[in-house]
This record gives structure tokens, sequence and C-alpha cells, in this order.
């Protein structure tokens, strides 16, 4: 068993082979051997770290995708948005958790975690408007018009299609 | 207060590495779009400053582009001006190209596309319009990927297609003809690139030598696609073995079962791992031939999959007599509503 200690600090309990989905706990617990002591997660609340177990639980014992994921990543031309319906139940959450979700992912090196969370946000942002997608956000228009003006001038080019 | 909510929200403080692949998950799924400014990536440029820098810092989002030029009620200037700041926001990263193409228009693609000619990897498809692809094939010395399908007018006579091929890098690995009658000599025509093929697709192929001149031809081939619509009975052929194809998938159009089972007579395929049966009416190969051709290959056959717009007809006792041959052997019967000509 692997003790974890998250930013507010409450400690969890979690089976070796679970929390070993996330690259980083794996690669520590193989540099410092087997041990009691607890692994510190600063950048990891304990509300977060229980949905990442849940997953991490969930998808145990399958396998990790390889390091050169990323690079076959084109070649295989892996965008579809399709997400399993558990991990679409699971990443149902609003939209703060979510983006926890995603950045815990991403410092624990949890790449199928990831890829689900950035697949979601990919999803909610289809098919919106510029004005639609800064209302779901909360993002600032924070062009100038002169900015405004170029970026008009860039993509006139691809109108009505 | 909406620039506060802007501020603390998770996705403003995601740095900007997972901002880019949830910006590579927003594009559409089609490889042929035009593009759209309403559609990432150039959706994104216009949200918000920062989305705006990391966007157009992403090569990857920019790798694909449909290039069409569209004179109906445009301007080639504009459209000339917008394609080529995708191509140099790509900044090197292999392309993946559709090229839809009228009779005029193939020189100003090409003076589009000269800056980028030497991008580590291309991969271009033709749309359905193309005319003269050789001029535009001049100069991809990395090309890796072609699709080539034939143009609006040239049913039957598509001696673009052998011009093109010829003047192929030996980089080309994977090759998608797409002609509504693909006539078997052209295939000689071709020359030395076919040697390095390891993916081919090619349609419609009307002479059933044709598929043993294509393996000859072909001694690296790891996947075959054919599609099939005999015109004529099929010859007594020789037997022939191919030993790297993997991935043998067939479409044909009914009633050509017969000619099917003397190809798989002469046919063997050591390597094979994959064999898709697909007829338009459901009906599958001759089961006798199929089973020798299994038991005569040897193959490492893991999946074997007959498909047709019904559930083709394969009986129980049929199925186990291939899986005794494999008895690991994955069969699936599949109703499949694609497409059955071209």
């Amino acid at each position: 068993m692997v003790h974890l200690v998250t930013s507010d600090n409450v400690e969890f309990v979690v089976d070796k082979e679970v929390v070993e989905r996330s690259v980083l706990i794996k690669n520590m617990l193989e540099d410092v051997g087997e041990t009691d002591q607890s692994i510190p997660l600063a950048n990891v609340s304990s509300a977060v770290l229980r949905k990442v177990i849940e997953y991490c639980e969930h998808h145990r014992g399958e396998p990790l995708p390889s390091a050169d994921a990323d690079q076959n990543q084109d070649e295989t031309r892996k965008r579809t948005t399709d997400i399993s319906e558990w991990d679409q139940k699971f990443i149902t959450v609003d939209q703060e958790m979510l983006f926890e979700i995603i950045l815990a992912a991403n410092y624990l090196d949890i790449k199928s975690l990831l890829d689900v969370g950035c697949k979601t946000v990919a999803n909610m942002i289809k098919g919106k408007t510029p004005d639609e997608i800064r209302r779901l956000f909360n993002i600032v228009n924070d062009f100038t018009p002169e900015e405004e003006a170029q970026i008009k001038k860039e993509n006139e080019w691809a109108e009505d299609r | 207060m909406s620039l506060h909510k802007g501020v603390v929200s998770g996705l403003w403080r995601s740095p900007p590495e997972i901002l880019s692949q949830i910006f590579y998950h927003c594009l559409p799924e089609s490889d042929h779009q035009l593009p759209s400014e309403l559609q990432a990536p150039l959706l994104l440029t216009g949200v918000c400053r920062r989305w705006r820098a990391v966007a157009v810092d992403t090569p990857s989002i920019w790798s694909r582009l449909s290039v069409k030029v569209d004179l109906s009620h445009r301007q080639w200037e504009p459209q000339a001006f917008g394609y080529d700041l995708w191509l140099k926001r790509s900044r090197g990263y292999p392309l993946l190209l559709t090229l839809f193409c009228e009779e005029t228009d193939a020189m100003k693609i090409r003076s589009l596309l000269q800056p980028c000619i030497r991008q580590s990897r291309h991969s271009v498809t033709f749309g359905r319009e193309v005319y003269q692809p050789e001029l535009l094939l001049h100069d991809l010395p990395a090309l890796q990927e072609l699709a080539i399908q034939e143009g609006r007018n040239s049913y039957g006579h598509l001696p673009v297609i052998p011009r093109s091929i010829t003047r192929l890098p030996r980089t080309l690995r994977s090759l998608k003809v797409v002609d509504r009658c693909f006539i078997t000599m052209r295939l000689t025509s071709f020359g030395p690139v076919m040697t390095h093929l390891t993916n081919f697709d090619i349609a419609t192929l009307q002479q059933p030598g044709a598929i043993f001149h294509l393996l000859q031809l072909c001694p690296n081939l790891s996947s075959l696609k054919i599609y099939v619509r005999f015109g004529y009975r099929l010859e007594d052929l020789e037997s022939f073995p191919h030993l790297k194809i993997q991935t043998l998938h067939i479409r044909r159009q009914c009633s050509l079962a017969g000619d099917l089972s003397s190809l798989f007579n002469a046919l063997s395929l050591s390597s094979l791992r994959v064999l898709e049966d697909h007829c338009n009416n459901g009906v599958p190969c001759f089961h006798e031939q199929l089973r020798a051709f299994l038991a005569r290959s040897r193959c490492p056959l893991q999946n074997l999959v007959f498909g047709g717009w019904n559930i083709p007809a394969v009986t129980n006792l049929e199925l186990e007599e291939y899986l005794d041959i494999i008895p690991s052997l994955k069969i699936r019967l599949e109703e499949d509503h694609t497409q059955y000509s071209y």
C-alpha cells in the first residue's frame, strides 16, 4: 500500500497497482523503493485526489499508454473525441472540478485521464462561436479593436463554410 | 467581475501544453474539410489573446489542410494569404494535405505549397475534382502518403494516375487510388515506387489477374485493401505466395464469389493476421476454398470478418471448421452499410 498526502493534508492509503497508473508516483516508488513514508502531493487537493483514485481503480490493470503515444498520435489520427460511457459519467462534474482533474492528471502524469479531460473540454468548445466560448468559460475578450480587425482579416477567407 | 472569474477559472490556469492538447481534440474529425472560421484551429485564434498565442504556437493543429481554389464568389488573393499563413503556422510539422483542384488551378496550388515542400512528411489526398495532379506532385521529396481520386470527367480514362505515380518519390509508403475502372496495364507504369509501398488501397479492379500483378509489384506490402468488380471470368492462376501481407480487405459487389474462390485457390499469405470480405448482398467467399487457403497459408490469422448489407450467411458448421484450423481465431459477421461502389 502507498500513503499519499494531499495539499489540504488528508492522507490516502492506496493499493500500489492502482496508484502506479500515475507515472510520476510509479517513478518515485521505483527510485525510493519500498517505503512507509507518505508521498506529499502539494498540487492536489483531497477532493480531486478522491476522483483521481476512483478513475485509477476503475482502470486498474489496463495497459498504460506507451511513451511514444504522443508521437504516434498524428499517425493514427486519434483525434476522436469519443469517450467511453463510464469515463463520460465519471467526468460529468462541474467545470472547476473538471479543470482540477485535468491539472492533477497532468501533474501526476496519468495520460489516459488527461485525454478524457481534454476531450471533454474540446467537446464543450466544438460548435460554439467565440462569444459562446467566452461565456461558457468566463473568458474576457481582451483583444484591442486593432487586433480584432487583424483576426477578421486573417480569417475572412474562410467565412461561410 | 467577469475578468475575475476568468482569472480564477481552471482553464485560465491550465498551462499552455494542456491548452494545446485541448485544441488538438477540437479539430474536425474529417481530414478533408475546407478551413472554416467557425471551426478549430481558426476559431481558437479569435477567443482571447492567450488562446490565440497558444493556438498560433501549436504547429500540430495547423498540420492538416484542405486546399481548394474557390473563385465562385471569392478572390484568390485573400485565400492565398490565408492558406499561406496556415502553412507558416505548421512550422515544419508533417503535413496532411487534401487538394481539390480544377484544371487551371494546379499552378496556383503549386506555388502555394512551394515554401513547405521540404517539410518532413507529407500526406496528400486529391479530391474528386483533381486535374493535372502530376503538376502538384513535382518536388514533394518527403511524400509518404498519397490518395488520388478520379476527376469528374475522367470515367475510365485516368491517364493522370500513372503519370502522377511515375513521378512519386521513393519515400512513398501508402497509396490510395480510386478510379471507377482501373486498367491493369497501368500498374506496370507505376515504376519502382511500388517496391517500397507498405499500404495500398485500390479501386476498382475489374480484372482478377490484377491482384496477382499488384502483389508481384509490391513485395513489401503489409496491408492491401481492394475494391473489385470483375468484368471478366477469372483465368487459371498459378499459385502465388506473398510473405508480408498482414491485412487483406476485400470489398465487392454481388455474384462474384466464384471468381474470388479461384483467387483464394492460388494465393497463400503466410503473414496474414486480418482478413475481411465485404460483399454488398452478404454472400461470403466459397467456404471450401477459403478454408483450404487458410490451411495452405499457415498464417497467424487473428480476425476473420464477413460483412455485407445483410448479415452474411455463414453456417455454424462453417464457423466451427474455421476454428478447427485456427482455434484462437475471432470471427465476426457484421452488417455494413458503407459504400460498395465508386
